[in-house]
Parts: structure tokens; sequence; C-alpha cells
């Protein structure tokens, strides 16, 4: 009589999954705190034309965040510039100084839709006194709701 | 040479992955979303007017191919829209597309430039959404007309 066969535990070995998640995961949380440090939470502007990229790198562009007053009378915008909220007059000094040093610098202006076209417009005199002429409107994607 | 008896035989330790495998997955998931819904935005380019910043004191007189404005109503959800200082019979940004749309098939210069002069009350939202319209039509020479030289106080702006 011939004697059963013993069944063999089957092991999947995960450490190659586990190496290869490991790496995304740094990769993804590296990647999301770039974009959160230059990014504020901002209700944009909808826009149909816009391509939806982001050119250039990081060093090459200078985002500014402006925020609109969360109540009409709860006092002026905002505006943050990597986590740092400054004043117009800041943020013109800041341009100057990162327009000295790289020329092709671009800014891009994250506006919320509701703020005055005046506070948008004392970006523009500042890129324009640090002579930045290459300036972008930061939008998302048309939305039928929305004006 | 002898078989040891199976309660003698080293046993493998093998830790177990998966509680980690699923935490880490969880996490990984979260990122991936989160990376893509901050990327997910567009840019919209232009130039402002080379005649401002240091070197403006040789200001040269441009001549647009369309001058825009954006005039700021009492009606906060829109703004009056005038072309080379005349408003449209259709106070929407889809006639100013069709009017630039217009204007390009009749031979406008799609590389002519383009000013928008815009009140200071008027909504960010109204901007962009006149440079959706000059983009969609197919004008790639957008500028802006800023105020320089007494800047930053809004009751002292001066418009070029």
């Amino acid at each position: 009589m011939r004697r059963p066969i013993s069944p063999t535990p089957l092991e999947i070995n995960l450490a190659p999954m586990v190496d290869v998640m490991m790496c995304l995961l740094i990769f993804f949380m590296l990647a999301t705190k770039m974009v959160e440090r230059e990014h504020s939470r901002i209700d944009l502007p909808a826009a149909r034309s816009a391509p939806r990229s982001i050119s250039g790198a990081r060093s090459e562009r200078f985002v500014v965040n402006v925020l609109a007053a969360p109540r009409p009378s709860a006092g002026a915008t905002t505006y943050i510039v990597q986590e740092q909220t400054l004043t117009p007059q800041q943020v013109a000094e800041q341009l100057g100084l990162r327009r000295a040093v790289d020329p092709e610098l671009r800014c891009i202006i994250r506006a919320d839709r509701t703020v005055p076209y005046r506070d948008v417009e004392a970006i523009l005199i500042a890129c324009a006194e640090a002579d930045m002429r290459d300036v972008a409107f930061s939008t998302i994607e048309h939305d039928e709701d929305r004006p | 040479m002898t078989r040891q008896p199976a309660r003698f035989r080293p046993r493998l330790s093998v830790p177990n992955l998966a509680p980690m495998v699923d935490v880490v997955m969880v996490i990984l998931i979260f990122f991936m979303l989160g990376t893509h819904f901050a990327l997910s935005e567009g840019l919209l380019p232009m130039r402002l007017p080379k005649q401002v910043g240091p070197g403006g004191g040789a200001r040269v007189a441009v001549v647009p191919a369309v001058r825009i404005s954006l005039v700021a109503v009492p009606d906060d959800a829109m703004c009056g829209i005038e072309v080379m200082g005349r408003p449209l019979e259709q106070n929407t940004f889809h006639a100013l597309r069709e009017l630039l749309v217009a204007k390009r098939q009749a031979g406008a210069d799609p590389n002519g430039p383009v000013f928008i002069h815009t009140d200071p009350d008027v909504r960010h939202q109204h901007l962009v959404s006149a440079l959706d319209a000059c983009a969609a039509a197919g004008m790639t020479n957008i500028q802006l007309a800023v105020g320089v030289g007494a800047r930053l106080a809004p009751a002292a702006k001066r418009r070029t």
C-alpha cells in the first residue's frame, strides 16, 4: 500500500512586493509634500482652454496663493508664498530677489475666483516692477455650474 | 546518518507581513489620490506689456489688435464686457469668444496683441473667463494692462 503524499505548505514571498510598495509610497509622500508647500486650498476659477500641466521645474516658478477673506467683513485678502503669509510688499520684495537670481523665473498666481481684481493686480504690478513678464493664472477644469 | 524526529527539527520563523501590506496599501492609495488632485490644475499663460518695469522709461505706444475692457457692474455675478470701447450686444464670454473668432476669420492676426483692461472690483473669475475666451479663439498674444508707479495702494493706482 502506497503512503499518501503529505501536502506541501504554499508560501507567497511578499518581500519584493513590499519593496516596490515602499518605493512608491516614499515617492508619493515626497511629491505630495512638495505640492502642499507650494499650494494652498483655494477655490480656483474655471477655464476650459487651459493646458492641464504645471510646466517648468519647481525652481523656475514662483507660486503666489491669493486667498479670499472668509467673509466680506473679515478683513483683507491673504497672500501665501510657500506656506508663509506675506503682505503684497513682501511678495514684491521676494519676487525681486528671486528674479535677480533667475531671469527665466515664471510667476504662477493661484487666486480665489471671488477675489477682486485689485488684489490680483497688486501681484501683477509687483511682477511688472521686477521685469517679470511671464505670468500664468492657475485654473481648474471648466464647470458648467459656474459662470 | 539518522533522521531526527520532527519535534527536534528547527522551525523557520517567518514574520507575518500581511497586516503591514494592508496598511502600506491604504497609505499608498491615499497619497496617489492626493497627488493626482493637487496636480490637476491648468495654467493660462500671458505676458505683461513690455513698457512696464524698470526699463519703462522708453515707453512705446503699442496699438492693440483687440482691446477688451471688463467693467464692474452692480450685479456681482457678471461684469460688463467691452471690445474696442463698445459693449457687447450679448454680455457673455461666449459672445466675446464668437466675436474674436469672427475677427480671426476676417483676417485679424492671431499673434496681434490683445490688451485686457480690468476694473479693480471685477472678480478674478471674470478675468480668467475673458482670458479663456481669447485662448479658445486662438489669440496667442494676450497682455494685461497694469498700473505702475503708484502701486499697492488701491486709491493711488494709475492705469497705463
